[in-house]
């Protein structure tokens, strides 16, 4: 794997990498929100070569008021998406301001859908802050920091979680802030599970 | 029994998990030294199978 990262600029770029129709539903879907936001959980490890499969690809979108809903809202039903949750985007609206999550999906499918999530803890709102730009050629996404992605795989704990932690941990060794990793970690206090999965 | 079959379950889900950690450290090494193009027409042909054979209507409200 070829990745070029920037610190920085808080940039990675994976040249070369043939999209798949996940890759390509995810480019197509974020390109409508018109807001600021980033992805976080299982398709990042997707994203970075994991041969498996996700239902749903995780959102963290920061959207302030129903105007501006309501503006992605429309978009997303113009291009052919549906709410899996609710057909009134009042109603839809009212479930993510309270901090519960929507789903989008193509009309008449289900996965892969879009869970959309307003940021509302310290967690949420670092992954959005904090985010890197990913580059696939032409095409940019926004994924949540690789060291909070690692820490928070742990803290969530199933067999999958720990392996995709252990994935990304060991791909991206060399582009990891270890010290950032480990306060993380510390902060989700999984330092014991860490120390066996991880090593670190 | 009871007991003994939950301690049996409880330690073949920990090598099972072993197992797979193993594997995914022998799936990180061929990543990481195989260029983006090949490997990523491999995990195109399963991923894409999979969603591909998604069937095409499905309603899940009426």
């Amino acid at each position: 794997m070829e990745i070029k990262f920037v610190r920085k600029a808080k940039s990675l770029e994976i040249n070369g990498k043939e999209l798949n129709d996940l890759d390509k539903e995810v480019i197509n879907f974020v390109k409508l929100l018109s807001c600021d936001y980033v992805i976080v959980s299982g398709y990042v490890t997707i994203l970075f070569g994991r041969s498996r499969t996700t239902e749903d690809v995780d959102i963290i979108v920061s959207i302030k008021n129903y105007k501006e809903f309501y503006k992605i809202w429309k978009k997303v039903y113009a291009k052919g998406y549906y709410c899996i949750n609710e057909d009134d985007p009042k109603e839809a609206y009212a479930i993510i301001s309270e901090g519960s999550s929507i789903r989008f999906a193509r009309n008449n499918k289900i996965f892969p859908n879009f869970e959309l999530k307003i940021p509302k803890n310290t967690v949420e709102l670092t992954a959005i802050n904090e985010k890197l730009k990913v580059k696939l050629g032409k095409e940019k996404i926004n994924i949540s920091p690789i060291e909070l992605q690692i820490a928070y795989k742990m803290y969530l704990g199933s067999d999958k979680d720990y392996e995709d932690a252990r994935y990304l941990y060991l791909l991206l060794l060399k582009y990891i802030d270890k010290d950032k990793l480990k306060m993380l970690i510390r902060g989700f206090g999984v330092e014991r599970s860490a120390k066996q999965i991880l090593g670190v | 029994m009871a007991r003994d079959l939950a301690k049996t379950l409880k330690k073949r889900k920990r090598l099972n998990l072993l197992d797979n950690l193993r594997y995914i450290d022998l799936y990180v090494e061929y990543i990481k030294k195989t260029p983006n193009k090949e490997w990523s027409r491999k995990q195109n042909k399963f991923i894409n199978s999979i969603y591909r054979s998604i069937p095409k209507k499905i309603k899940i409200r009426s």
